[in-house]
């Protein structure tokens, strides 16, 4: 499938919520949408592979099945190989057919559709896949007065969306895996650039997530796992899965609607179920796979987020925390996030997150952190400023932080300012990186290159110098310098302005005498 | 009927009798707008693609250009063919009725919202239409023909029926010429004041740099060898002064004493927060644009100010802040910042305070020579204003 085949099926993804525009708003329709696309994706999935199972049957078309017989043995090899099932009349295709149906009177699908989501979780229960499946459609509230205020309303929106999908071919036996996987991604993206912010939490736009996988993938073409403790929607694990096979995914999301949106991306990219483990908790108070390392650790966690800190005694004793001496403040969690994700880092992994910022110069609490990681334990290995305004809903400027627990270029550390303006492009009122910025930045953190005005490889004891500040202007010099001024020559043509002024003074002088009036000069 | 002549107040004795009312299309040869349709812009054209933002009051501004092809220019220019000293004057937009001459030799193209009007070199002159149009005379008339709210604009219609009365051509010419030297004046004037701040930069680099030195006025004592200042000595910021930090200035009346901000006065107040001399510097948003104040003053809560300080004249201090690179020592990359912390820590070179002395009173020399300038400037300005308002009617 071409870029733009894929182009054209964003393009008609999105149409849909121009359907909606002005009768939900963005905010409620997102769910019903990327739930909706989900279904259909869950039923054209089962529809080929049931087809696959009965080729060479009597009855090779699926939805004519009528023998119970074989319905079991494709449930049974489904929730094997799919890890769930839906029968013919659950299909997406047999329900549209049911809506679009104005002979019958009963029309309505809204009870149908419910019936079908939870028969597809349902399916799953007390199978291997229960987990990745369990309260993944729960956002799906057909009853919700926000599509609408009564049945008869409701109805009419969800056959709307439903009908709408229906005509658009996903095109799942033809095209590689990926291609609908990205054009969810597309979605949810376009979805976040139309929200708020809420939290401090804010979708990693694609460039980003690209620079943070390259990173996290140098020198290496398979990787054992990967590990988001603030996956969201799962983009970021999804990016580096880009960049390097990736054997397992792990990840934690509290939100529960972005960490369904998760699972679904998971399986909307063909990954296996059993091949993500994707938590719904609190990632600092509830850690969910504390007794794993991974070799890949990417994040993009909520920017100075507030959390429970020495509020909660548990907290001191936490060995994610307390070798470091202090405890991030309890109004911004950054450190917090940090350093959880040092303590999930294998020893040969390497780890890369955003964060504000102030990470790199605030005082107090988070001085003693960053000094021990850096003098004690030397595990940060790069400091990567990024352009402000880059994401959606804030302009706050973001860093990445690179660490690694075994540094080979150990005496020193990489500093790269991507801020520039010549490192961007502006793009309405937001920037963005350009694929050769996400280049740039790359190359130069592998090679460890210093860069004139652009990067800078900071000896320890230069960092040391600096108090373990690390604010990028102290090490990278961008600033022009200024031209000398040669005063010899301004002396010259003040002297020759002075001349001329003279001759003027005269003219005007004449004129005014001329005139009769007063010379002024 | 009593006969009553026009004729301006400030005239030159040698010429007489009555100016005549004649409209502008009656003294011009062309009067004509710039291209309605947009051509496309090309960095690295061939042609200047003049646009109303070009276009100052009296001074054509090419620092910021846009290009076009030769062959959209040709379209443009088979139309519209402005040449040299051709008066153009913004037509459309915010800047409607700024006004300059045309200094280029070559040919441009130009954006509708700009017109060129260009005399009928018979009966007058570019030049002395173009000071006819700042007189309070021309102002009237641009003012008059202005229509539209949000955007402004002045139809080709309206500026062709412009009514001016005017001399005959030779008495425009001198009435030209003696207003032009005065737009000569201010233009030197304007550049001696560029000249002199580049000046004052240099020699603050070479200064600094210590690449120029000054020599004790007196002879060396015995026993020593060089009559020479002794080195500069490298301290913290934190070691020659103290800063303080401003605070909020809402709960005052009014008074003499001002309130400053990284900007400069805002309001003035009835307490103070510091008296003395004192250099500021911000603390938030423009950190790197020092101020020196005497006497007494309060500053904001954005705006530093610096007191107690040991070995150092205020004034230096003034000079040594506008050379530190403060951006370097931004510690956020939004709004920029300061701590008290981080300009305390900073290390920087002092010489000793004879020849502090010296280096601050030589540039302070330099800075009224400046203020001079900037003074005759608005003199000047003024003095052509009074003319404009006499030599016209």
């Amino acid at each position: 499938m071409s870029e733009d085949q894929k182009r054209q099926l964003e393009s008609q993804l999105w149409g849909i919520a121009n359907l909606l525009r002005g009768k939900i708003s963005a905010d409620d329709y997102r769910d019903y949408i990327l739930g909706f696309i989900f279904y259909k994706y869950l039923s054209e999935k089962q529809h080929l592979y049931a087809n696959q199972l009965l080729e060479g049957e009597e009855e090779t078309e699926y939805t004519k099945v009528k023998d119970e017989e074989t319905l079991k043995a494709i449930r049974e090899e489904s929730i094997i190989k799919l890890g769930y099932y839906l029968q013919p009349a659950e299909l997406f295709s047999a329900l549209v057919a049911r809506g679009q149906d104005k002979s019958n009177e009963d029309n309505y699908i809204l009870e149908d559709l419910q019936a079908i989501l939870n028969h597809i979780e349902q399916s799953t229960m007390g199978e291997e896949s229960e987990e990745e499946f369990t309260g993944l459609f729960e956002d799906l509230d057909l009853s919700s007065t926000k599509i609408g205020r009564t049945v008869g309303a409701r109805n009419d929106v969800i056959v709307e969306i439903l009908n709408f999908l229906n005509g658009i071919d996903f095109k799942l036996g033809e095209v590689e895996s990926d291609v609908l996987g990205d054009v969810y991604e597309y979605m949810i993206a376009r979805f976040a650039a139309g929200a708020g912010k809420k939290a401090g939490e804010f979708y990693t736009p694609q460039q980003v997530s690209k620079i943070l996988a390259k990173i996290v993938t140098t020198d290496k073409s398979k990787l054992k796992s990967a590990y988001d403790p603030t996956c969201g929607s799962g983009s970021l694990l999804l990016r580096v899965a880009k960049e390097a096979e990736v054997s397992e995914f792990y990840g934690q999301e509290l939100n529960r609607t972005t960490y369904n949106l998760a699972r679904m991306n998971m399986i909307l990219h063909d990954v296996h179920y059993r091949r993500f483990d994707i938590q719904q908790e609190d990632t600092l108070e509830h850690p969910q796979h504390l007794d794993k390392r991974f070799e890949a650790v990417v994040a993009n966690p909520p920017f100075s987020a507030h959390w429970k800190g020495n509020k909660n005694p548990l907290n001191d004793s936490d060995e994610r925390f307390s070798q470091y001496g202090r405890l991030a403040p309890n109004t911004k969690a950054d450190y917090a996030f940090l350093t959880h994700m040092l303590h999930h880092l294998s020893d040969n992994g390497i780890m890369a997150s955003v964060f504000p910022h102030g990470v790199l110069f605030r005082g107090a609490a988070e001085g003693v952190i960053r000094e021990y990681i850096i003098k004690e334990k030397n595990w940060l290995d790069a400091v990567i400023g990024l352009p402000a305004n880059i994401f959606y809903g804030t302009s706050i400027p973001t860093c990445i932080l690179v660490l690694k627990k075994c540094r080979k270029a150990d005496d020193n550390i990489v500093f790269i300012d991507a801020s520039g303006n010549e490192h961007f492009k502006k793009e309405g009122n937001q920037n963005a990186l350009r694929e050769e910025d996400v280049e740039l930045i790359v190359e130069t953190y592998r090679k460890r290159e210093g860069l004139d005005k652009y990067s800078y490889i900071a000896k320890l004891e230069e960092v040391a110098e600096n108090d373990y500040n690390l604010n990028i202007p102290r090490y990278v010099d961008t600033f022009e310098e200024e031209e000398p001024v040669d005063i010899k020559a301004v002396a010259e043509n003040l002297k020759t302005i002075d001349d001329k002024l003279q001759e003027t003074n005269q003219t005007i002088a004449q004129y005014c005498k001329e005139l009769g009036i007063e010379t002024p000069f | 009927m009593s006969e009553k002549l026009v004729i301006p107040e400030l005239r030159f004795v040698e010429f007489e009798g009555d100016w005549q009312y004649k409209q502008l299309d009656s003294f011009t040869e062309k009067i004509q707008d710039g291209t309605h349709f947009s051509p496309e812009l090309i960095p690295n054209g061939t042609r200047k693609y003049i646009t109303s933002k070009n276009i100052r009051n009296g001074i054509l501004d090419l620092s910021e250009l846009d290009y076009i092809s030769q062959e959209a220019h040709e379209k443009i220019y088979s139309r519209c063919n402005v040449k040299y000293s051709d008066v153009l004057l913004t037509k459309d937009g915010a800047g409607t009725g700024n006004l300059c001459i045309n200094y280029l030799k070559e040919e441009f193209s130009l954006l509708s919202s700009v017109a060129f009007i260009r005399a009928n070199d018979k009966v007058s002159t570019n030049f002395f239409i173009y000071q006819l149009l700042l007189s309070p005379e021309g102002q009237k008339e641009i003012l008059r023909s202005i229509a539209g709210q949000a955007i402004t604009r002045i139809t080709l219609t309206k500026l062709r029926n412009f009514n001016f009365c005017i001399p005959k051509l030779p008495e425009q010419q001198k009435i030209a010429s003696f207003l032009t030297s005065i737009d000569e004046r201010i233009r030197l004037l304007r550049d001696k004041k560029a000249q002199l701040q580049q000046y004052k930069k240099g020699i603050m680099q070479q200064l600094f740099s210590q690449e120029l030195r000054f020599k004790p006025d007196h002879p060396a004592s015995e026993g020593k060898k060089e009559n020479n200042y002794p080195d500069w000595e490298e301290k913290r910021l934190g070691e020659i002064l103290k800063v303080g930090s401003g605070k909020d200035y809402k709960h005052l009346n009014e008074g003499e004493i001002p309130v400053l901000g990284t900007g400069g006065v805002m309001i003035y107040v009835n307490d103070f927060l510091y008296e003395g001399e004192s250099v500021c510097i911000g603390r938030k948003g423009t950190i790197d644009h020092p101020m020196f104040i005497s006497g007494k003053f309060w500053t904001v809560d954005t705006l530093f100010y610096t007191h107690s300080f040991n070995q150092v004249i205020p004034y230096f201090v003034y000079l040594l802040f506008q050379m530190i690179n403060w951006k370097k020592h931004n510690e956020a990359s939004g709004v920029p910042s300061l701590s008290k912390a981080t300009i305390e820590k900073l290390t920087v070179l002092i010489p000793c305070q004879a020849e502090q002395q010296k280096i601050a009173s030589f540039l302070s020399a330099i800075d009224d020579a400046i203020s001079h300038v900037t003074d005759q400037i608005t003199q000047t300005e003024h003095f052509k204003k009074g003319l404009l308002q006499k030599m016209f009617v």
